[in-house]
């Protein structure tokens, strides 16, 4: 089935063109909504939130740019909003932050060859909300720090200032993991090669 | 020797999380989830009545109604000749339909009925003063005086200056009944 004839499908509301769309974005947009949930069962509600969103607004997807881009847009949206509806979206005033706070923190290869994927997500979704979520659009999406400011409805220096936590708070949890794991069995073939 | 290039913790982090692997194991309940959601099932009765067994006993309990209805009604207005159930105005009220059903072969039994009713309710009062044997005798009088020369029993016939005698009496008895 082609992209035009789903689409066409989802906004007459049929059933079967809805299904094949949800289960060929499931697995991305799974993903999309880890970085911003706090665990897996939030995770999985963000993600039916923003597909209901989907199949609500299907019919004002402009063919500009590629549907998985806006289904993506949508469920960073649908994150936001699940927060904010939680009242968890904490808004308090940050103290000034400088260009030289924003450094960014580097890794040696042998520690970045410790951490699996799993491990990245795991200490991702330690950190508080805000800070959670400010990194993962940030970092993982590539947003600005005024696109971030809008969408979260605060100011782009308490923008800056969630994103230097959060580089903080990362790096410290880092390295009480390596001091508290064993060298694992990918560290030692990262080392070897 | 180059260094190998030192990883940025942004750039860490979007490396990794693009390559988390997903399972899908929960994508099946996920979308009945979503479905349900938007697409809702009726539910109650409703759902019940989606069904073609459960349609189909509905309609025939809508359709006997009506009967139900005529034959109960019918069940009610029914002649009761039971003696249990005798009341003084019940046999005539079951003969008045009676006659509305079938007035062309009723008439004379009506009036025979009607005769036999009024001669019912003089009988006990006067029946109660005399002698069975003079009753009998009686009444073997007035059918001989109500249809003369008929028939000629044996019992008519015979005791010719009794009857005489009887019917006298009977005639003034009769006439006193009268």
């Amino acid at each position: 089935m082609s992209e035009e004839t789903l689409i066409k499908g989802c906004i007459e509301k049929n059933k079967r063109c809805q299904e094949t769309l949800y289960k060929q974005y499931y697995a991305d947009m799974l993903r999309v909504c880890l970085r911003y949930a706090k665990s897996q069962e939030e995770a999985l509600d963000i993600l039916n939130r923003g597909f209901l969103k989907v199949f609500t607004h299907i019919a004002a997807y402009r063919q500009s740019g590629a549907l998985g881009a806006w289904i993506r847009r949508i469920m960073v949206n649908a994150a936001i909003d699940f927060y904010r509806e939680k009242s968890a979206l904490e808004k308090i005033v940050p103290l000034i932050v400088t260009e030289d706070d924003l450094q960014q923190v580097f890794i040696q290869p042998e520690i970045y060859a410790r951490f699996s994927s799993d491990d990245i997500l795991l200490l991702l979704q330690s950190l508080p909300t805000n800070y959670r979520l400010v990194f993962s659009l940030y970092a993982v999406e590539g947003y600005s720090y005024g696109e971030i400011a809008n969408v979260m409805e605060i100011k782009e220096a308490t923008c800056r200032w969630y994103l230097m936590e959060a580089r903080k708070l990362l790096q410290q949890r880092m390295k009480q993991l390596l001091l508290l794991t064993p060298q694992t069995h990918n560290y030692d073939q990262a080392a070897a090669s | 020797m180059t260094k190998p290039p030192l990883h940025n913790i942004d750039s860490l982090f979007q490396q990794k999380l693009e390559e988390l692997s997903v399972g899908i194991s929960q994508q099946q309940a996920q979308w009945m989830a979503l479905s349900q959601a938007m697409h809702p099932q009726p539910t109650g009765i409703r759902d019940q009545l989606r069904k073609p067994w459960v349609k189909g006993l509905y309609m025939t309990i809508v359709a006997l109604v009506p009967f139900g209805i005529f034959y109960l009604s019918n069940q009610s207005q029914a002649i009761e000749s039971n003696a249990s159930t005798y009341t003084p105005g019940s046999v005539t009220n079951s003969l008045k339909l009676l006659n509305k059903t079938e007035p062309s072969t009723q008439t004379n039994e009506v009036r025979m009925n009607q005769q036999a009713l009024t001669k019912q309710e003089i009988k006990p009062a006067s029946q109660a003063a005399m002698p069975t044997a003079i009753l009998n005798e009686n009444k073997s009088a007035a059918v001989a005086n109500t249809q003369p020369g008929k028939h000629k029993d044996s019992a008519s016939t015979a005791p010719a200056k009794q009857e005489k005698q009887i019917t006298k009496k009977a005639d003034s008895a009769y006439i006193y009944w009268q």
